[in-house]
């Protein structure tokens, strides 16, 4: 039988702040999404004031000037190393490990005849001790129920922080089943969970029970999967390996209202060449670049205007330049004057291995190909070692006017020499 | 297998055409021992490598005489002037040499289709400056020290023992003197090492970080300034103190 767990960092953005900034500890603390629009993250504090997942930060205002609540900018910089030093900590304690998200790793855990709660109480330690992140474990003979696990380790506090229901008897798992809302089952989204209590499935164990053909009738083979996984047969393998990604998206908006053509087809540029530089790190081509824009839906004075366009592309590619370019295309033809715009965004789609791009009819000359990629593989380089942005197309502009609002970041404590943790002494 | 081997000597009865290159050389080597690769243990061995260098030691001989074609004085089976080369190969070979020799006499020059041809290994102008590509090509004399290069000292290994476990601080002020910490200097700073008695740490005391001197003796916590002009830091009830990290090294600018 297969055993997993889940280890997941506790609040992690605000985790991450805290272990540079030991005041916010105890402390309701908020970190903002990109622009500071909405609360991407909670300490435990701030969720007890009733702060929602989402809610924008406007909203909050009043809440917030009254309990003291820390609003801080995201540091995604900060977040992203603090979460490589949790995997690579959590990666000594298997053999086999999926990195889930930025803050959730699957563990591998089959032939450990060892008191799997004790093993799970040294991993949390070790990692609490080495990068100072509180994290809880759930495991499980499957995906589905080791994450469940670390649901019910989060929520219920006698657990300590680690739960095993690989330990439990079928009698005790299904009386803590019953009483999990279905919505919180790993698969099961809003949508599909409106359906199941619709069907009068409301519990996890509900859902458990259910016929399998049933579910079939309803719904797809995913929830089929999540049914067969809940009752303890592992479907779902570990992915040590991510899959590269099918599409990338940079979007955001604007530190403030954006009128002019100019300022839009910068912000495209910044954004293609953000993705660009993904895409070719994960050594993808694309041929077709989707752009949208759209005014603030918040302001309903406004005249609201939302258009995306995709801009397919005669040859697989991923030059920046050639991608700017159908991307300014795609702007041209969907801007309209005297919109306030707030959200610009950039997809690249239809995205291929960079080995098996198919050459076109009209080739590019073999020597245009070679300098463009050369350029590209330069400015990666330049970048790499010189830092983000380093070197830019110019008509990403220089000024950036509409460039997003992060009034209360944190420092770069751990990849900015100029920016190190400052410690009295 | 017996070590007897037959001398066969392969003189200038080869006819090769001048611009006849290297790599159509292989194509036809490879195109004839391909015939032969089941049958035969020499060449079953044989690498691409090998057959190059095969290839070319025969060019040596093949080629200083190919003027093939038109009319050519002196024509005809050379008597002294022309040195001949004697070669040794197994006898197991010898009649896969020298069909492919044959081979080689008979068949026209094949033509490939552009898209066919092989990556150009060397491209040489004339046959004779054809390098034995066995060798690594070395220009000048090998460097003595060639047995000894090592990596480069690298700092991270050096003074970072748990990477996921390091973080660098920059010192703000001077109550660490006494112990070589001055204003301004970074640490490197381990959170995976056991604080222990008199260690050097980085502490959270109030809300705040701070390095100090750890004590702990009989029950007794302090953190120790090494600076009379500041005090040490004693616990009252209710009072929680973290310790951080340890340091480990001090980086300071010269």
């Amino acid at each position: 039988m297969s055993t997993f767990a889940l280890v997941d960092g506790n609040n992690f953005y605000v985790s991450c702040e805290r272990v540079f900034n030991p005041q916010l500890e105890k402390r309701p603390v908020v970190v903002l999404s990109n622009n500071d629009g909405c609360a991407v993250a909670r300490s435990q504090e701030a969720k007890a004031l009733g702060v929602k997942m989402g809610a924008p930060w406007f909203q909050m205002q009043a809440l917030a000037r009254k309990h003291g609540i820390v609003a801080l900018s995201s540091n995604y910089t900060l977040y992203a190393d603090m979460s490589n030093r949790m995997m690579a900590v959590l990666e000594k304690f298997s053999p086999s490990q999926e990195v889930y998200s930025i803050d959730e790793c699957f563990l591998g855990l089959d032939g450990f005849h060892t008191d799997l709660t004790a093993y799970g109480q040294a991993i949390r330690q070790q990692v609490k001790c080495w990068t100072g992140l509180p994290t809880c474990i759930g495991i499980g003979p499957t995906k589905t129920l080791a994450k469940l696990a670390n649901h019910i380790a989060k929520k219920q506090r006698e657990w300590a922080g680690v739960c095993d229901l690989g330990k439990l008897s079928e009698h005790a798992l299904n009386d803590l089943l019953e009483r999990i809302d279905v919505g919180e089952v790993w698969g099961v989204g809003r949508r599909i969970r409106e359906k199941l209590v619709r069907l009068g499935i409301n519990t996890a164990l509900d859902l458990k029970r259910a016929e399998v053909a049933f579910i079939g009738d309803y719904f797809s083979v995913v929830t089929q999967r999540t049914v067969v996984e809940l009752q303890g047969v592992s479907l779902l393998q570990l992915e040590e390996v991510a899959p590269a990604r099918q599409q990338i998206m940079c979007s955001r908006s604007f530190g403030l209202p954006v009128t002019q053509l100019t300022d839009l087809q910068q912000a495209i540029i910044s954004y293609t060449t953000r993705a660009a530089e993904k895409l070719r790190r994960q050594s993808s081509l694309c041929r077709a670049v989707h752009i949208s824009i759209r005014t603030n839906p918040f302001r309903q004075k406004d005249a609201q205007y939302s258009p995306g366009l995709t801009v397919t592309l005669p040859k697989a590619t991923c030059d920046t330049l050639k991608l700017a370019q159908a991307g300014l295309w795609g702007l041209q033809r969907i801007y309209r004057p005297g919109c306030r715009y707030a959200k610009a965004g950039v997809i690249l789609l239809d995205l291929v291995p960079a080995e098996i791009r198919q050459t076109s009819l009209f080739t590019d000359h073999e020597t245009d190909k070679k300098n463009a990629q050369q350029l590209m593989q330069t400015m990666d380089a330049i970048n790499q070692r010189m830092g983000k942005d380093a070197v830019f197309l110019a008509g990403a502009g220089v000024e950036k006017r509409w460039h997003m609002k992060q009034g209360n970041k944190t420092p770069r404590y751990t990849t900015e020499w100029k920016e190190l943790v400052v410690v009295q002494c | 297998m017996s070590a007897v081997k037959k001398r066969f000597a392969v003189g200038d009865s080869l006819l090769f055409s001048r611009d006849l290159k290297l790599p159509v050389w292989l194509k036809h080597a490879w195109l004839f021992l391909s015939d032969y690769k089941n049958g035969n243990k020499f060449l079953t061995s044989l690498s691409a490598y090998s057959i190059l260098d095969f290839c070319v030691i025969y060019q040596d001989i093949l080629m200083g005489k190919s003027n093939w074609g038109g009319q050519r004085s002196g024509a005809g089976r050379k008597r002294v002037a022309e040195p001949t080369v004697t070669v040794r190969v197994p006898v197991s070979s010898k009649e896969t040499i020298m069909k492919l020799v044959r081979h080689m006499k008979t068949a026209s020059s094949v033509r490939f289709p552009p898209y066919l041809e092989p990556l150009l290994l060397v491209q040489q102008s004339a046959p004779q400056f054809i390098p034995r590509m066995s060798y690594s090509v070395r220009a000048g004399f090998p460097s003595p020290a060639d047995d000894y290069v090592e990596k480069r000292i690298d700092l991270n290994e050096e003074l970072i023992q748990h990477r996921e476990a390091t973080f660098f601080l920059r010192v703000r002020g001077h109550s660490m003197i006494g112990a070589g910490i001055d204003d301004g200097d970074e640490l490197i700073v381990d959170r995976a090492i056991i604080p222990e008695h008199n260690r050097i740490v980085v502490a959270a005391v109030d809300g705040e970080l701070t390095v100090k001197r750890f004590y702990h003796r009989h029950g007794v916590v302090k953190l120790l300034a090494e600076n009379p002009q500041y005090p040490d830091i004693e616990f009252k009830n209710e009072q929680e103190m973290v310790i951080w990290g340890v340091v480990t090294k001090i980086i300071k600018s010269a």
